[in-house]
């Protein structure tokens, strides 16, 4: 497996890029060929691989040897509405290593810090941090309403005790 | 002709404009009804008029002959019981997402409060809670879309359009939305009850809808009102859902 970010094992594509990914494993009854989905839907590997990626460090998807299969976790998430996908994304975040370390930088800065700040406790923690990184933390954190983000400010919030 | 008196009614109607001193026929004598709740595709080529007739069933231009009823009530300007996703979000680039969803009740008179209560609503069910305060810069085309399809259920609209609501978003986002809609349709606790979209792609077509309305090309008419008789969900890979696409193409030639 692939590690995103390199070599920072976090997912760097939009969740409904995963999403879509399961859903036509889920059509195929769980399994497809890598080189199917790609032919299938005119997708280049260097786009998919990422959304593969992802959906296996969210425990979603499994890749083996160019085939791909959908976990019984990624079967149960896309079947739940909106709220309940929400809930369960917070326990998959608070799962990731990296997004734990994010949120503890935050709460320690007494729940809300600038992004730039954010960014540089983060690199003393993981020298290959980068923006792009904070831009994919912030996303899964809003996601998951675990964090907040003011774009105009530049701020990040804890959004609930963790 | 269609029978008067249901949810929807389109009645003999034509679109032509003059331009450079010609006369363009755009669509010609459309005429369909839609009575109960069902997802509708209006399928077509390039130029036939698709988006046109879209427009003018939801009031934001007027036929040059012909009618359209929403129960009986002939529309004549923008009708507040149907609301449109366009195909490239048309969002407000300096508005939040909250902001952006609340345009869509701008002309609703309802106390502020409620108008933050729905827009709140909406935008949770349509997977975007905790994106409020983000800017459609800081947004993917899916999300974006999700804006767009918020802003237009945000008024509970009865009739849901859709001008080719996936075609600006990649394959795999596409794929994740169209689901998210069937399931808004699907849901009761949620309006709307029918939806008609405009696609150029018959598998989506066939996938979403109950019915698929295939029109020629310009002036745009209604050569086939295919209904589309496999249960829901649908599996793309079946022999049934092969042969639905392939009656539906062989129409356009």
């Amino acid at each position: 497996m692939a590690v995103p970010n390199g070599g920072l094992a976090f997912p760097n594509v939009h969740m409904s890029r995963v999403i879509g990914l399961m859903e036509i494993l889920n059509d195929n009854l769980g399994s497809i060929e890598l080189s199917k989905v790609s032919k299938d839907y005119l997708l280049d590997l260097d786009e998919l691989l990422p959304v593969v990626d992802s959906a296996e460090l969210l425990g979603f998807v499994k890749a083996d040897q160019g085939i791909l299969k959908l976990t019984s976790e990624g079967a149960l998430f896309i079947s739940m509405n909106p709220r309940n996908k929400k809930a369960y994304l917070q326990k998959k975040m608070m799962a990731l290593e990296l997004f734990r370390k994010a949120v503890e930088i935050v709460n320690s800065a007494g729940g809300c810090i600038p992004r730039r700040a954010f960014l540089v406790e983060l690199a003393k923690r993981y020298p290959l941090a980068s923006s792009e990184l904070v831009d994919w933390i912030i996303y899964y954190g809003r996601l998951s309403l675990l964090l907040r983000y003011d774009s105009q400010l530049e701020m990040i919030w804890v959004m609930s005790k963790q | 002709m269609s029978r008067v008196g249901g949810l929807l009614d389109v009645i003999d109607v034509s679109k032509s404009y003059a331009a450079s001193g010609k006369h363009i026929d755009v669509l010609r004598d459309i005429s369909f009804s839609i009575d109960k709740p069902e997802v509708v595709s209006i399928v077509g080529p390039s130029g036939c008029g698709k988006s046109t007739l879209l427009r003018i069933i939801v009031g934001f231009l007027p036929p040059t002959k012909g009618k359209v009823l929403h129960h009986g009530e002939e529309v004549k300007g923008v009708d507040l019981g149907m609301s449109l996703v366009f195909q490239n979000f048309a969002l407000f680039p300096w508005l939040s997402v909250q902001d952006n969803v609340l345009i869509g009740l701008e002309h609703v008179q309802i106390p502020h409060e409620q108008k933050v209560e729905k827009a709140h609503h909406v935008i949770q069910e349509v997977g975007l809670e905790g994106f409020e305060e983000a800017t459609p810069k800081e947004l993917s085309g899916g999300m974006k879309q999700r804006v767009g399809l918020a802003r237009a259920l945000v008024r509970d609209p009865e009739i849901l359009l859709m001008d080719e609501p996936f075609s600006s978003l990649d394959a795999l986002t596409a794929e994740t939305l169209r689901n998210d809609v069937l399931r808004v349709w699907a849901d009761k606790s949620l309006a709307p009850n029918v939806v008609v979209m405009v696609t150029h792609n018959i598998e989506e077509a066939v996938y979403m809808s109950d019915r698929v309305l295939v029109l020629s090309s310009r002036p745009g008419r209604v050569i086939e009102d295919y209904q589309v008789r496999l249960t829901r969900p649908r599996d793309r890979r079946s022999p049934e859902f092969y042969k639905c696409v392939d009656e539906i193409t062989s129409l356009f030639t």
